[in-house]
This record gives structure tokens, C-alpha cells and sequence, in this order.
């Protein structure tokens, strides 16, 4: 075994040797993973019962027409339907109470119904939303227009086929999930937990990884190391392929709890997978070299890491997915390693891409890899030279 | 032997290392000394290769001496001033990793570590975590771990820092022990003692500078005497007749009040010049003191070692 190989085998002995750390490494991603999956998809039950949204509707018309929207409305399976005075529905939704308060005003039956026939005059659905809960409204919309149009429709023309079949639109629409076999919104959640838990934990492994380095420079160990004959490249190559098995290990260990205990598949290629590990891992432990790198002492370094560690994992889409951020913000995490690495894990494990599929994210990580241990090397290597 | 010629390390406008040069014989010990902040971590650096000088140059045994080359850094030991060990491997696992950076495996690298291990008395531990180990056994180990690769130059920054006086002994000794095999040793320190104990050829060094070098016999020259002898009188015009009668038997004094302090090179003629004089004045106190490194380097300073 040569200098390379004693030098990683030595990090990963130091990583075992302290055996209540290397099980806090592995235990705290899996614990927030599960706590997470909890919050997001429920416990035990895989169902996927949705909770009705509660929304108030005023119904200032109170004509046969937005009687029969009133009527289709309570009939919505999705929809919590209470009736209010106008004033009433404005409080509440001002207040937060309801996330959305429909309020049809005087005529609007008559109008909405002679807007189906060609008249030009449109008559305006006032809806009062609580900002707050934007994505609950979205959807409420979605409902209320749909069963709105539908008893429009049964009103304006009875004798069609539409308005005595199915809900009034003259479409139907088939769901399909776009995800691996046997994968529902449940396991998914609980899958991106995992994957972004454990690109979390193995972001802040790299984080010890970099304290390391710092402490054997401030103990000369690092001075030790250097008068060896050790090319100056293998000890900082060693420090990411240590990295990278210690990063591995925790992955292996974070998903098998996920796969053992909550459900957690690989529905997509088992190779994309591995090598979405692997790359992860190794994303990671170039990020501790290039922390090690910038830092100077131990505490200065540690504080500032733990923020950008939690950022990236925020950006990245470890704890709310990236497609539930706005447009611009999705495209701004392009530039975090962590989406990349979230991304792929996503792909292999719930999404059931093949490697083809995943080859992109792969590609990304692997990329920011390089470029961290580049200018990780470089700057270390200035920095050892002019110590 | 080792040889450095004009070594400068600057660190931005500071320049650390100012022109040093210095000769060290094969199997002697060479000691640095100087107080905290002289250069001489910056010159050690340079001298193990670990640092490139921003002028001049370090060959040992003929070979140039660069962080570029670990040619002529093979035969060179280095034991670094902090204690720079994994406290949570143990012993034998320290030295089994720092044995492979220099390439020893397998019978070879066991009988090595055993060998060092005998060196720094530390046999019957040797499988303890070291976070275990007194102050006093991880120095001892600190330095084991440099003989793994069978140097021919020992280079020991501050070796003893913070050491209790029976494991500064059991260094000291071993030290002795591995010169008296042939090793050399460069030994730097602040403490003029070890220096004094141990080396054979001495650099002082203050502000980047080497400001005397020689044996112990040729840096006490630098003083008026190597002796000095300290007569307390009963008065001052009793100290006057002393001064008096010291100087005219052709010795170098000082009246200090109601003292008088003689310099002297030969302490046994001058002790019986003062016998002489005790016989006409009585003395009150006699103290009799020999000149230490710490009063060369304030003779040339003009500040204390440890300031």
C-alpha cells in the first residue's frame, strides 16, 4: 500500500475510531429524514387521502343558477364548502381563517349564463384570498372553476349529454404519475426526504472532514505529513477519496434505514443510483477540502461552514423540493452542487429514471466535484508555500 | 553534514529569516537558540525542507534540500514543536501510518516501530490510544515517530515544551543515546539549560539574525568572565578597600554599593585573591556564580531570552 493508501485508510480509522460520532453521522440524517417524511407524508399509511381545502362563499345572487354552483360546490369531494354574508367572508379570509372566500355578487347567474349565450358583458367571481397559503389557493381555484363552469353548463343547456354525465366538462382527464413502479405521492415524499437527509449529512461529514484538516495543521501533523516523501497532491487526494468511502458509508447507511424502515425504493436504474452515491459523496468531501482551504483556524471556519452547509441544502431541495420554488429560484440553484445531487438521487430512487436519465445530474455533480477539488488544491498548495 | 547558506524567509513587508548561515558536523549537536519570534521555526522549515527560502540554499549530505524534492528530505527527521500525533489511534497505529508515508511495510515496518518504541520507553504501551498518554509520553512518542525512517539528521523544534523534568530527563538521555549512534541533531529551544546540557556547537539567533555561534567555551568568551564572584561588604567604605585590593592582584570588578562583583575566566586564583583580602576586611556574604547563555545573548541583546 503506498503513501495515497495509507493516508486514506488512517482517515477512515479515525472516522471508526470514534464510534459515537460515526453513529451520530449515520443516525441524525436518518432521524430528520423520518421526521421530515412524517411531517410531509404521514406516518404508517401509505394512503393518499387528500384533505379537503375549507373555503366561504357568498352568494350575494341568490339566484336558481348560483343555488346550483352552490349546490355542485358542496358536492366537491375536495372542497369544504361554508356559507357566509359577503362582510363575513372578507373577515375571514383578511384574518386567515379561510384560505379563499368566493363571493358571487347580484346578478351574476343571470349574466354568467347570457356570457355562455354570446353577450358580450362578462360578469367578475370576486375571490378573496390569505396570501399566505398561495398553493392551497391555487388549488381551491382550480376546484371552484371547474365545478362553477360545470353547473353553468347544466343550467345553460339541460338537455345535453354533458350536463346529466359526469362533471359537466366536455372533457374527462386521466392522471398519471410520472414515477417508478409502485411509487405513489407518499413514498415519493418520503424518498426525496431520504435523498436530501442524506446529501445534508454527508455535506455536514464534510464539515468534520475540513475541521480535520484545519486541526492537523494547527497540531503539525499537516508539517509531519509535508516533510514525508508525499507528493503534495496525494495528501490532498487521499482527504477526498477518505472523504468520499465516509460519505458513501453514510449514504449506504442513511438509505437502508430509508429502505428497511419507511419504504424507501430504488424504482429507477440501481447503477444511476450507486453512481449518484458515489458522486455525492465525492461532491461532498471536495467541498470539506475547499472549506479547508479558505479556512484559517478550526472555529472561524466551522461557523461560517454550518450556515453555507444548511443553505445549500436549503437551495438544494433537501427539505422543500426545488420544483415548489419559484421559477426564478429554480433556476438560480442550478449553481448549488446540492440540487444536482438531490436531482439525481430523486431520479434513480422515486422518478424510476434510467441511467440515461440521470446521466445529467451525474454529470453536474461530478463537475462541481472537480472544480472544488481544483481550486481546493490550488489554493492549499499556495497557502503551503507561502506558510 | 548540512550546510545553509544566506537563508531569507520573508512573510509580506516581515522578514523572519535574515541572511542566516550555518555548518552542522555529522554526529554533533547543533543547538538554535533564541527567544519567541527569533526565526527559528522559519529556519527550521527551511532546513527540513518544508518551506523554500526566499534566498539562499540547504544541502545535506551534498543534496539540495527543497519541498520539491523529497530526495535529501528522506534522511531528515523532523519532530515538530507541537505534539503532532492522532490522539485517538493508538500508539502503534501512529507509527504505523507515519512509517507507511515513508514507504516501510510489513516485517520491516513492525520491526521499526518496536525499535522506537524501545527508544522512547513506551514498549508496554504502545496499543493505549495516545489521548490516554501523559504530557511526557507524547513528546516521547513525538520524537519516535521521526526515527522511523532511520534518519541521519535529527531536526527537533522545541522538543520539550511543557514537559515535566523526569520525562525532560528521559528525552535528554535518549537524545545522548542516539547522538552517541551517529545521529546529529539540530535542537532548538529558548531554554539556554538544554542547550547547555546537550550541544556540542551553538547559533544564537534574535530577530531573523544569527547573532553568535560557536561552542559553549567560545560564546562565554563573549563575556568579561565566565565566573563571577560577588563579595558582600559591611559598607561601602569597606567594599572601596576590596575593589582595591581585587584590581591590584590584576582582576576585573565592579563596585555595586556595598558589593563588588569580580569577573574572572580562572575562579580558583581569584577565590585566592579574595582569601587574601578576607584576611584584612571582613566579608558579609561570598556567592560565587558561573555565566550562563542567557547572559550572553543579554550581553549581545541587550533583552532576556525569554522576552
Amino acid at each position: 500500500m503506498g503513501a495515497l493508501g495509507e493516508l486514506v485508510k488512517k482517515d477512515v480509522r479515525l472516522f471508526l475510531a470514534d464510534r459515537s460520532a460515526a453513529i451520530i453521522s449515520i443516525a441524525v440524517p436518518v432521524g430528520i429524514a423520518v421526521f421530515m417524511s412524517m411531517v410531509f407524508a404521514g406516518g404508517g399509511s401509505t394512503s393518499t387521502e387528500i384533505k379537503p381545502i375549507a373555503i366561504v362563499v357568498a352568494d350575494d345572487d341568490q339566484s336558481p343558477t348560483t343555488n346550483a354552483i352552490l349546490e355542485k360546490l358542496r358536492a366537491e369531494e375536495h372542497l369544504k364548502v361554508r356559507v357566509a354574508d359577503s362582510a363575513s367572508a372578507r373577515k375571514m379570509a383578511s384574518s386567515g381563517e379561510t384560505a379563499m372566500a368566493v363571493v358571487f355578487p347580484k346578478g351574476f347567474g343571470e349574466r354568467a349564463l347570457a356570457a355562455l349565450s354570446g353577450a358580450n358583458s362578462r360578469p367578475e367571481l370576486e375571490t378573496l384570498t390569505d396570501p399566505s397559503q398561495n398553493t392551497t389557493v391555487m388549488a381551491a381555484q382550480g376546484f371552484v372553476s371547474k365545478d362553477v363552469v360545470s353547473a353553468l353548463v347544466h343550467e345553460a343547456y339541460p338537455e345535453s349529454p354533458l350536463a346529466s354525465d359526469g362533471d359537466g366538462m366536455p372533457f374527462t382527464t386521466k392522471t398519471v404519475p410520472q414515477t417508478g413502479k409502485g411509487t405513489d405521492d407518499v413514498t415519493a415524499t418520503r424518498a426525496h426526504m431520504f435523498a436530501g437527509m442524506a446529501v445534508q449529512g454527508v455535506l455536514f461529514y464534510s464539515i468534520n472532514l475540513a475541521m480535520g484538516f484545519l486541526r492537523d495543521r494547527r497540531l503539525s501533523i499537516w508539517k509531519r505529513i509535508r516533510t514525508a516523501p508525499v507528493p503534495f497532491v496525494s495528501v490532498t487526494l487521499a482527504k477526498v477519496l477518505s472523504g468520499t468511502i465516509i460519505g458513501t458509508i453514510t449514504l449506504a447507511a442513511v438509505f437502508l434505514c430509508g429502505i428497511g424502515f419507511m419504504g424507501v425504493r430504488v424504482t429507477g436504474s440501481p447503477l444511476a443510483f450507486v453512481l449518484q452515491c458515489l458522486v455525492t459523496a465525492l461532491m461532498a468531501a471536495t467541498f470539506g477540502l475547499l472549506v479547508a482551504s479558505l479556512g484559517k483556524t478550526e472555529d472561524q471556519s466551522r461557523g461560517l461552514s454550518v450556515f453555507v452547509v444548511l443553505m445549500l441544502s436549503m437551495l438544494g431541495g433537501a427539505w422543500l423540493p426545488t420544483f415548489l420554488m419559484p421559477q426564478w429560484m429554480q433556476s438560480a440553484t442550478l449553481a448549488v452542487p446540492s440540487r444536482w445531487a438531490i436531482d439525481g438521487l430523486d431520479a434513480a430512487l422515486w422518478r424510476g429514471s434510467d441511467l440515461v436519465g440521470v446521466l445529467p445530474s451525474l454529470a453536474g455533480t461530478l463537475g462541481f466535484a472537480v472544480l472544488f477539488f481544483l481550486v481546493a488544491n490550488a489554493r492549499l498548495k499556495a497557502t503551503d508555500r507561502s506558510a | 553534514m548540512l550546510i545553509a547558506e544566506g537563508l531569507v524567509r520573508r512573510f509580506g513587508p516581515v522578514t523572519a529569516v535574515d541572511g542566516v548561515s550555518l555548518r552542522v558536523e555529522e554526529g554533533s549537536c547543533f543547538g538554535l537558540l533564541g527567544p519567541n519570534g527569533a526565526g527559528k521555526t522559519s529556519t527550521i522549515d527551511m532546513l527540513v525542507g518544508l518551506a523554500k527560502p526566499d534566498a539562499g540554499t540547504v544541502t545535506f549530505s551534498g543534496k539540495l534540500v527543497t519541498p520539491d524534492d523529497s530526495g535529501a528530505r528522506r534522511q531528515i527527521g523532523y519532530v515538530p514543536q507541537e505534539i503532532a500525533l492522532y490522539d485517538d489511534l493508538s500508539a502503534t497505529a501512529n507509527l504505523q501510518f507515519f512509517a507507511g508515508l515513508y514507504g516501510i511495510a510489513g516485517n520491516e515496518r513492525e520491526r521499526r516501530i518496536r525499535e522506537v518504541l524501545e527508544v522512547a520507553g513506551l514498549t508496554d504501551r504502545a496499543r493505549d490510544k495516545v489521548k490516554h498518554y501523559s504530557g511526557g509520553m507524547k513528546r516521547r512518542l513525538n520524537i519516535a515517530v521521526s526515527l522511523l525512517q532511520r534518519p541521519k539528521l535529527l531536526v527537533l523544534d522545541e522538543p520539550t515544551v511543557g514537559v515535566d523534568p523526569q520525562s525532560r530527563n528521559a528525552i535528554f538521555e535518549s537524545l545522548k543515546l542516539l547522538q552517541s549512534q551517529g545521529l546529529t541533531l539540530i535542537y532548538t529551544t529558548h531554554y539556554m539549560e538544554e542547550v547547555e546540557r546537550l550541544c556540542d556547537h551553538i547559533a544564537i539567533m534574535d530577530a531573523g539574525k544569527v547573532v553568535a555561534e560557536g561552542d559553549l567555551p567560545s560564546l562565554y568568551s563573549l563575556l568579561p568572565g565566565q565566573n563571577t564572584l560577588t563579595i558582600g561588604a559591611a559598607n561601602t567604605s569597606d567594599a572601596s578597600r576590596i575593589l582595591a585590593r581585587v584590581r591590584s592582584a590584576g582582576f576585573q570588578a565592579e563596585e555595586n554599593g556595598a558589593s563588588v562583583e569580580i569577573s574572572t575566566e580562572d575562579l580558583s586564583a581569584a577565590l585566592g585573591a579574595v582569601a587574601e583580602a578576607n584576611r584584612e576586611i571582613p566579608f558579609t556574604s561570598l556567592q560565587t556564580h558561573k555565566r550562563t547563555l542567557e547572559e550572553v545573548f543579554l550581553n549581545l541583546t541587550g533583552r532576556s531570552l525569554r522576552d
